[in-house]
């Protein structure tokens, strides 16, 4: 009886199974870590942003800048200059030479400061959890309790 | 009963739902610098019908994606927190404002890092580029306890510990020494064998004469390949990056690109005579030569006439007679010249398409040095369970199992 697994065993080893095994798990692992780099380093407006600003796939993807492409290179200013100018209205007032640069609105930008600058959404939800906690000195539990205990009685 | 129900439902709600109130609000907000009209903005996203000004995390979650989405009026609120993480990253000077150029850079990196990956591939399609990432990449990991003292990993545990830890406020405020902070991130995650170095070292040598031997006048270029090895045998980081440049350098001068001075996407008469400037070739002849290649008379050679010019320059007549290239009536070109010349261009085309062969060969085995540590990376991810693999054989459904019981 102990014969057959064995061979099986035997069978197994000599057409290089544990090597194959070993491949597919390889192969498993590295799709994971391209998930978890996906996850870490695109969110989905950053991919909405890039394919805006990005070339259409007629032209060829040489936005490098050793790039000799000069109608790739120009389309691709182009898009940027008219992303820029969605962000920044007030740059439409500037001249060529004259821009000294923009700022976002204050408002967000210095709670966003406060945050950390999250990555996305997530983690905007994840660190204001974590400023609440910061900004509720008292835990304020008792006055809602109170307060609801005024309302039953 | 119903009523007593939901007061019964609103107390234990109040038992586990914690409050800002309104002077909580109005301190914090001013302390990061908004006015108390802003401050008051946020007060008014409490919905829950008490009359009073008070938040809870749900209303301050609210309010702030109310805010972020209604700042600038084309950008949702998601979008407007990418483009603040990224204006963030991106602000070369750090004095908050963003230029145009500064932006396009931005938007560079941004196209390079979003265009990557697919996620459709595996591990026999990954480029050189693909590799270079994830090896480059600041994966995100678990300290096993084997590392502290010895005993038996416990990875659920220490995942606990790390939630805690970035939730205790006091925490956060200890000061982090910021050489172990560098000497962390500076610290490749894969292990460089001896023969790997060797290898690598090989390569950038390989590389530099390369570099040398064809492109001898892009000074810069040769500067940079004689840098990508320090004296200490350390290899560049940007290895990838100049050999794509490099085969793209070659590729270029295989198709004469070289020659199009302007970057037009096309050689003009003057360009094309360029070419034939050290030669001493009869201006007319020439002009023949371009009208004959200039197919549709627009009075530029595009690329795919030239690759035709090129072909018939490397193919020598074997009667000595050039009936397509003219080089002109005055100076009368002997076979022997003219032969000579053809074998130039042929040595030249040699020589380019033979460093084209060798550049392939070093990406071949600069990738096969890539993968063994990128797959180095993965097991130690396994190991600490950043990452997981299915199981290799399915195991039987315990429905079945009992079933079958």
């Amino acid at each position: 009886m102990t014969g057959v697994p064995l061979l099986m065993l035997l069978l197994m080893r000599h057409n290089g199974v544990p090597r194959l095994a070993q491949e597919k798990l390889a192969g498993s692992l590295v799709t994971s870590m391209i998930g978890d780099y996906l996850k870490a380093t695109t969110t989905s407006s950053s991919l909405k942003l890039a394919s805006f600003v990005g070339l259409p796939p007629s032209m060829e993807k040489r936005v490098d800048s050793n790039s000799k492409d000069e109608a790739a290179d120009a389309e691709f200013e182009r898009r940027t200059e008219e992303v820029f100018l969605e962000i920044f209205p007030d740059h439409e007032h500037c001249g060529d030479d004259e821009c000294w640069g923009h700022q976002l609105p204050d408002m967000p930008m210095k709670i966003m400061q406060e945050l950390n600058y999250p990555i996305d959404v997530a983690a905007l939800v994840f660190e204001a959890r974590k400023w609440f906690s910061r900004i509720d000195l008292d835990g304020s539990r008792c006055a809602r309790f109170e307060m609801s205990c005024g309302d039953l009685l | 009963m119903i009523k007593s129900a939901s007061y019964a439902d609103l107390i234990s709600l109040a038992l586990t739902r914690r409050s800002l109130d309104g002077d909580e609000v109005l301190a914090e907000m001013t302390r990061i610098g908004l006015s108390s009209d802003q401050a008051t903005q946020i007060l008014q996203y409490n919905k829950n019908a008490t009359g009073h000004a008070e938040l809870d995390d749900q209303d301050l979650i609210n309010a702030l994606i109310h805010i972020f989405g209604n700042s600038i009026p084309s950008l949702s609120a998601s979008d407007m927190v990418t483009i603040g993480y990224l204006l963030n990253k991106y602000d070369e000077n750090g004095d908050g404002n963003m230029d145009l150029t500064e932006f396009r850079t931005l938007a560079l990196e941004l196209v390079r890092s979003s265009y990557t990956f697919t996620g459709r591939e595996t591990l026999d399609s990954l480029d050189l580029v693909q590799l270079d990432v994830l090896r480059k990449h600041q994966w995100k990991r678990r300290e096993t306890q084997e590392l502290k003292d010895g005993k038996e990993a416990n990875n659920a545990q220490n995942a606990m510990d790390a939630k805690k830890q970035s939730f205790d406020v006091e925490a956060t405020n200890e000061p982090v020494s910021s050489s172990e902070e560098e000497q962390a991130e500076d610290k490749p995650m894969y292990r460089e064998t001896k023969a790997q170095k060797k290898q690598l070292e090989a390569i950038c040598f390989g590389m530099q004469t390369i570099c040398c031997r064809l492109l001898p006048a892009d000074g810069e270029f040769c500067q940079r390949a004689k840098a990508l090895v320090d004296e200490d045998g350390h290899v560049s980081a940007d290895v990838v990056a100049f050999s794509l440049e490099l085969k793209s350098k070659l590729q270029n001068k295989q198709t004469f690109v070289d020659e199009d001075t302007d970057a037009s996407e096309g050689v003009s008469f003057q360009e094309f005579c360029a070419m034939f400037a050290s030669q001493g070739a009869d201006r007319s002849g020439l002009r023949a030569t371009f009208d004959r290649l200039d197919v549709n008379k627009k009075g530029i050679l595009k690329q795919s006439e030239l690759s035709m010019y090129m072909l018939e320059a490397k193919l020598p007549p074997d009667n000595g007679e050039s009936g397509t290239i003219s080089r002109g009536a005055s100076i009368k070109r002997t076979p022997s010249r003219r032969r000579r010349a053809s074998m130039d261009a042929l040595r030249n085309a040699k020589d380019v398409y033979s460093a084209l062969v060798e550049v392939e060969s070093l990406e071949t085995a600069l990738r096969e040095i890539f993968l063994g540590q990128v797959l180095d990376i993965a097991f130690k991810l396994q190991k600490e369970g950043v990452v997981a693999a299915p199981p290799l054989v399915r195991r039987k459904s315990k429905v079945w199992n009992y079933a079958r019981e």
